[in-house]
């Protein structure tokens, strides 16, 4: 194993003594799975420690401030950018035992909750009371609010209600050396000061450990229905998905899915588009069951005149599951029509989707590699799947360099490098072809008004 | 969810196993991480750990060997939930296989803290070196006789009209463990529903545990050796109906067809046709509703429940509105596994985890149909709720 970075005997004294009994951990066995996440990177760690209150949290950042002890809060581990690997030892904060659902007000419409509820547990008990908590990431039955907020993650539901910190509307954190901040309120309105809330959404566990949130509900929509239409090819497919929008409709998801991608679903269940569609919609909507009886008609006759090959209508639950399944499978599928792979969730302006499309299919052609592109178009957010064989010196190379183009390619249509995962270490290298050295000092000052000592996931994100 | 198709995590060792691409799907499922709040039990951290001593990443420790061979309830419950089916019991299973000396530790804690696990180290002692000590079977006896007395309910559904379309058949019945060594009366309660029935009860043919906990024990050899006596038996008594009421048994049996032990091509349809719950041979048997009928009963599903609700279907129709299933609050008991034996404090923790869940009232009853969780279950419920198999309804 490799060594345990080393934590001095009166630092793991003391954490003991704020974490008695099963809630501080030190064998490198134990701790082993806390270096990882779903990056599959991997350093260990030098302590984990699992808080339940926020006493505890203040305690640990004071004595992290006082002995400048890198710390690490984690919830589930599944960002896919390292956010949560231990690259220079230091302390991982679990939030797994800081999981109550506070609060749920049906007339505030607002939920109060610990950052460790897993996203579906707030929905479910919300959706008891009616209400809708409408951030949903795939990964929405197994990542956590609080990590969700500190990664803004997106989802499918982004493209009507926004990504997570358009919901979020206040939040306790703990900093480095254990202040402890309030930030916004329990209104869906606020203009009072700088906003510390949006600050927190997407840090990536760089400013303070967030040990509360209080998030906006909404009206639970009554109904929903998805169109599901297979075309010809790529440039078909997003050509109706700008119709839909001109036509009016603001659907509640609009994802897509490439050839390659929807091979390799049909590659492990049975899919129910022709073998010949070069390209998938799947177009959600929700609100009243006439509003949506009567938008799904509309949207019928929006995307026909890009003449789709294949459409299915669904209007029950049972119905809308078996369209869904696909495109639920394309993660676990991704992982078999290939041995490696590098994802990459770049976003560009919607108009220029059509030209992103193109300009990645070109790549894949002139580097002879298979590419899984997918994602959600109505936010101009593709996952493109780099496929390869790391064993293979060349095939590695060539991915690599499909990944740098692929990068430059959404930059110069004035994207993003990642909509939804973040940079953590993964993109952290390719970060100033972004950002100018004086965005970047402006972020480093502001972390230090934060964290003065660099202790907060040092190394990562910007 | 389980479906008929899908019960395979009694399968060990069969193929290569896929790489855990750390996605994290299997955390919100794992009763002993949800119970806890520990991710180093979780099966991503088991599968990840395992790796790593595999490539010489990280060392098989003491530590490590405990963790990754001792810590699971083997529900099955990461396999349902991973994308690449991994499977949480196979990888301990493999890991104790692979080590010797984890047969002789099992013994050693059996005579120390056998307690409620008693009928399952029945089942491990013959595979373990040594007699039993009576000592240790006559203490542990009495720990479960003492506990289950109080909360067993009390017969409150009398069968009025009897489904007779099997009449005429013939059946065996496969009690298991814990029917077989510490619950005899839930035995010939099923005979005597069977000859309601008008099904022709044959004596017991010799048949010993079903083999699960074996194969999770890490004794495949040993394991294979009860699943050929089982079969042979089925042989001998003719090929006939093997009636089952506790769920994991019923889970064992059916993987047997998926193993090659020996069973005939033509036999396979056979074993797996006659494999029937009692629940699904009682079919449209009407039950009246006595005077100690509880308000309300909460129906506790087994993880090993793969295949069939068939013991669901039966309770709601006979029991009605008194029956409460949610699909959404399935907490395993935590009796499964080893872990009884290996880590109490784990077991006892997923326990409360689940009766915290059901958060049943005095004079509330919880019914399952699998022998491990009413033990489990028994133990753990508080004074005035009686826990019991759904056998135990019937007079
Ligand atoms: C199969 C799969 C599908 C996915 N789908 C999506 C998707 O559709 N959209 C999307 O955006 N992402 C998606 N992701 C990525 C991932 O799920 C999200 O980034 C998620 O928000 C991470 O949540 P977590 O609880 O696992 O946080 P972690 O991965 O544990 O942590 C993420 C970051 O948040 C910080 N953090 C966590 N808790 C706190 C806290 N209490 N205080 C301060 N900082 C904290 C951590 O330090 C870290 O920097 C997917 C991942 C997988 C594996
Ligand atoms: S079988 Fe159950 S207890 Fe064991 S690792 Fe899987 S989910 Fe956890
Ligand atoms: S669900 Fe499977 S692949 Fe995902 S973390 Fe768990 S074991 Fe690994």
């Amino acid at each position: 194993m490799s060594p345990t970075p080393t934590l001095p005997a009166d630092v793991r004294r003391a954490l003991e003594k704020i974490f008695p009994g099963d809630a501080a951990v030190f064998t490198p066995e134990e701790m082993f799975v806390y270096g990882a996440d779903a990056s599959r990177r991997h350093a260990l760690p030098s302590a984990v420690v699992r808080p339940e209150n926020l006493e505890q949290v203040r305690a640990l950042l004071a004595l992290a401030q006082d002995k400048r002890l890198p710390v690490l809060p984690r919830g589930r581990g599944t960002n896919t950018v390292g956010d949560c690997t231990p690259v220079s030892g230091g302390v991982v904060v679990s939030a797994a035992r800081l999981n109550r659902i506070k609060d749920i007000d049906a007339d505030d419409f607002v939920a109060v909750v610990e950052p460790g509820v897993v996203t579906a547990d707030l929905q479910a008990e919300a959706a008891g009371k009616r209400l809708f908590y409408a951030p949903d990431p795939a990964s929405v039955k197994f990542s956590t609010v609080g990590g969700n907020v500190a990664t803004c993650a997106g989802g499918m539901r982004a493209v009507k209600y926004g990504v997570t910190r358009d919901h979020v509307l206040g939040l306790t954190a703990v900093l480095p050396g254990g202040e402890v901040v309030h930030c916004g309120r329990r209104t869906h309105k606020n203009v009072v000061g700088l906003d510390l809330v949006r600050l927190f959404c997407g840090s990536e566990g760089t400013l303070g450990v967030i040990t509360e949130l209080t998030v906006k509900l909404l009206p639970l929509p009554a109904a929903t229905a998805t169109l599901a239409l297979a075309f010809a090819d790529v440039d078909a497919a997003l050509s109706a998905a700008g119709d839909v929008f001109r036509a009016g409709i603001l659907p509640v998801a609009l994802e897509f899915m490439a050839r390659e991608a929807m091979a390799a679903v049909a590659a492990i269940s049975p899919v129910p588009w022709p073998e010949t569609a070069g390209a998938a919609l799947l177009i959600r909507l929700d609100g009243s069951p006439e509003a949506v009886a009567a938008d799904l008609a509309l949207l019928e006759a929006a995307t026909k005149p890009a003449g789709p090959v294949w459409s299915r209508r669904a209007a029950t639950p049972q119905d809308e599951e078996a369209v869904w399944e696909p495109r639920r499978l394309l993660n676990p599928a991704s992982f078999k029509a290939a041995p490696d792979k590098i994802s990459d969730d770049v976003t560009v302006p919607r108009g220029k989707l059509r030209a992103a499309a193109v300009g990645i299919r070109t790549v894949a052609d002139e580097l002879s590699l298979k590419i899984l592109l997918f994602g959600h178009v109505g936010d101009g957010n593709l996952h493109v799947n780099i496929m390869h064989d790391a064993a293979n010196a060349d095939e590695r190379a060539r991915a690599q360099a499909a990944r740098e183009r692929i990068l430059s390619l959404a930059l110069s249509l004035g994207g993003t490098l990642s909509g939804e995962h973040g940079v953590g270490l993964s993109k952290l290298p390719f970060l100033d072809r972004q950002l100018s050295p004086i965005e970047r000092g402006l972020m480093a000052r502001i972390k230090a008004a934060f964290d003065p000592y660099g202790i907060m996931n040092p190394g990562k994100a910007y | 969810m389980s479906t008929e198709l899908t019960p395979v995590h009694c399968l060990h060792g069969q193929g290569r196993r896929p790489t855990c691409i750390l996605c994290g799907r299997c955390l919100p499922v794992c009763p002993l991480f949800t119970a806890t709040g520990r991710e180093e039990l979780s099966p991503r951290a088991k599968f990840f750990l395992a790796k790593a001593v595999g490539e010489g990443r990280a060392e098989l420790s003491a530590k490590a060997a405990e963790m990754l061979a001792t810590a699971c309830l083997s529900c099955g419950r990461c396999e349902d939930a991973c994308p690449l089916g991994l499977c949480g019991p196979d990888l301990v299973a493999e890991i104790r296989a692979a080590h010797p000396g984890f047969a002789g530790m099992l013994w050693k804690l059996w005579v120390e803290r056998a307690g409620l696990a008693w009928p399952l180290a029945m089942t491990l002692g013959k595979l373990l070196p040594g007699n039993i000590p009576i000592a240790a079977v006559s203490r542990a006896k009495g720990a479960l006789a003492a506990l289950g007395a109080g909360k067993a309910p009390a017969p409150w559904l009398f069968p009025k009209t009897f489904d007779t379309r099997q009449a005429g058949k013939k059946a065996v019945i496969f009690a298991g463990c814990v029917a077989e060594h510490a619950n005899p009366r839930w035995k010939a309660e099923a005979a005597r529903l069977l000859e309601g029935l008008g099904v022709e009860v044959l004596p017991d043919p010799g048949f010993t545990c079903c083999g699960c906990t074996l194969g999770h024990a890490g004794a495949p050899q040993a394991q294979a050796a009860m699943q050929q006596q089982n079969i042979e038996a089925w042989r001998r008594a003719g090929r006939p109906l093997m009636v089952v009421f506790c769920a994991t048994c019923r889970c064992g049996l059916r993987a047997y067809a998926r193993k090659d032990l020996g069973l005939a091509m033509d036999e396979l349809g056979p074993w797996r046709e006659n494999l029937v719950s009692l629940a699904e041979l009682l079919g449209d048997t009407t039950f009246e509703i006595g005077q100690a009928a509880p308000p309300a009963v909460r129906y506790h599903r087994p993880c090993h429940g793969a295949g069939g609700n068939q013991d669901l279907s039966l309770l709601r129709r006979i029991m009605g509105e008194r029956l409460v299933f949610r699909e959404n609050e399935t907490p395993c008991c935590g009796f499964g596994g080893l872990t009884k034996l290996t880590h109490p404090d784990l077991s006892e923790a997923v326990a409360k985890n689940a009766l915290a869940i059901y958060a049943p009232k005095p004079g509330e009853q919880i019914v399952t149909g699998c022998s491990g969780c009413v033990t489990q279950l028994r133990a753990a419920a508080p004074d005035g709720v009686g826990v019991g198999h759904w056998l135990e309804t019937i007079g």
